[in-house]
């Protein structure tokens, strides 16, 4: 078993509802290895004008931090 | 009426201070337990994990408070395990090889005196069959983590104690210290980051996903000099000799770890019981959150701040309509009482909008 500490940039669809944020990070995440131990630890949106927008080019720039069984 | 004080059904009720991001409340020794105790009495059910519970030397049990580690905690809200209740575990003590001979002897007095003292079952010991090398580290936002050179050691070890009676696994590793470090100085006076929290948990996750019994972690380490000004929330690590006397209270009665599949009894906590998470307001992106953003389970976001601003509206969750801000957890206590009495939150805050029709 090896463990990893990663830190990875995703590029969330904004208007993606919050209650398929968990599904699509995870997805995200097991391209790198099994998650162990992560959270989402910074969030900014790169396009858009205000939270909660349906534009759909506005992305959520998510910062996650993991540690990932390879 | 369910009694004779007229309180309604337990409300189970989830309580998390992510470890290791330096909360305010709950970022140092223990000291987010008053706020755990309180909700446990709103509640009638509080489930919450170590990070929130242990204070080295210093521990409270209650049984309305069920303590569970913080993988077993991702796999409860999203559905894959299940919570049982039980009168007792049988505790092993798994040591790290690498802890010096003085040292060890002290964690297993304090196994023996919670033994002789407190009633514990605690039995067998394994020591790692060679050095765990834990190392620590900061992530890019700051907050701590940190990983074993060796889990497979790790996990041999806690295939012992299973394999030899253990319901429960105490594990105790030596980690790396550095007394003059500027952090450490900074923990002790109030600020920062508990630098050792993020490995810790860490080490428990692995134990935890590959035994599937409850686990919690105590560092091993030499005592610091005194500090004649540290600050109160940093002083429960500072009375003892180790921090393994909260780990072995917190598993004594921690809740059995249970597949989904598994029967269910009505004693037996499933997510779909769960009536409210209770989470810093800065901290909303662990999986825990975002399971139960799945489920529409309300969410009480408390103001505590931390390293972290991964906010409610950073998130885009303004029209999450379960979302109760508070501004402190005795706020969110008055909250998840509102939610077991059956009393809706807004009717508590003015102004009171009136009714929309549907269009």
């Amino acid at each position: 078993m090896k463990l990893a500490s990663r830190r990875l940039l995703l590029a969330c669809p904004a208007d993606l509802p919050p209650s398929g944020l968990h599904a699509w990070v995870l997805g995200q995440l097991h391209d790198e290895g099994e998650p162990l131990r992560w959270a989402i630890t910074s969030v900014h949106r790169t396009a858009g004008t205000t939270a909660g927008t349906t534009d759909a080019s506005a992305v959520l720039a998510l910062q996650v931090e993991a540690v990932l069984i390879q | 009426m369910s009694g004779p004080d007229r309180c309604a059904a337990p409300f189970p009720t989830l309580l998390l201070v992510p470890t290791g991001i330096g909360c305010q409340i709950g970022g140092f020794a223990g000291d987010a337990l008053p706020s755990a105790r309180l909700l446990a009495a709103a509640s009638g059910c509080l489930i919450t994990h170590p990070n929130v519970m242990n204070g080295a030397a210093l521990y409270w049990s209650d049984p309305r408070i069920h303590y569970v580690e913080g993988y077993a905690i991702d796999r409860f809200t999203v559905g894959d395990w299940r919570l049982r209740p039980v009168r007792g575990q049988r505790i092993g003590l798994l040591l790290d090889a690498a802890i010096e001979p003085e040292l060890r002897h002290r964690h297993l007095q304090v196994a023996d005196a919670c033994r002789a003292s407190l009633g514990l079952e605690i039995g067998p010991v394994v020591t790692s069959d060679v050095s765990l090398g834990v190392h620590l580290e900061l992530g890019d936002s700051g907050i701590s983590s940190g990983t074993p050179e060796r889990p497979d050691a790790l996990l041999r070890a806690g295939d012992q104690l299973k394999a030899a009676g253990a319901t429960a696994i105490a594990v105790v590793t030596r980690f790396p210290e550095d007394p003059d470090s500027e952090a450490l100085a900074a923990y002790r006076h109030g600020s920062g980051v508990d630098a050792l929290a993020g490995a810790e948990a860490v080490i428990s996750h692995l134990l935890v996903r590959h035994l599937q019994i409850p686990c919690a972690h105590a560092p091993a380490l030499s005592p610091l000099p005194l500090e004649p000004e540290l600050d109160p929330r940093a002083a429960a690590e500072e009375l003892g000799y180790t921090f393994l006397a909260c780990v072995l209270v917190g598993l004594s009665r921690a809740p059995t770890l249970l597949s989904a599949e598994a029967s269910a009894h009505h004693s037996v906590l499933s997510v779909e019981h769960l009536g409210a998470l209770v989470v810093p307001a800065d901290a909303l992106g662990g999986e825990p959150v975002l399971a139960c953003l799945e489920q529409n389970i309300p969410l009480i976001t408390v103001v505590n701040p931390s390293l972290l601003t991964v906010t409610a509206q950073a998130l885009g969750l303004q029209s999450y309509a379960p979302l109760l801000p508070a501004v402190s957890y005795a706020e969110a206590a008055g909250l998840v009482l509102a939610l077991r009495e059956g009393v809706s939150p807004a009717s508590l805050q003015r102004p009171l909008p009136g009714l929309q029709e549907l269009l």
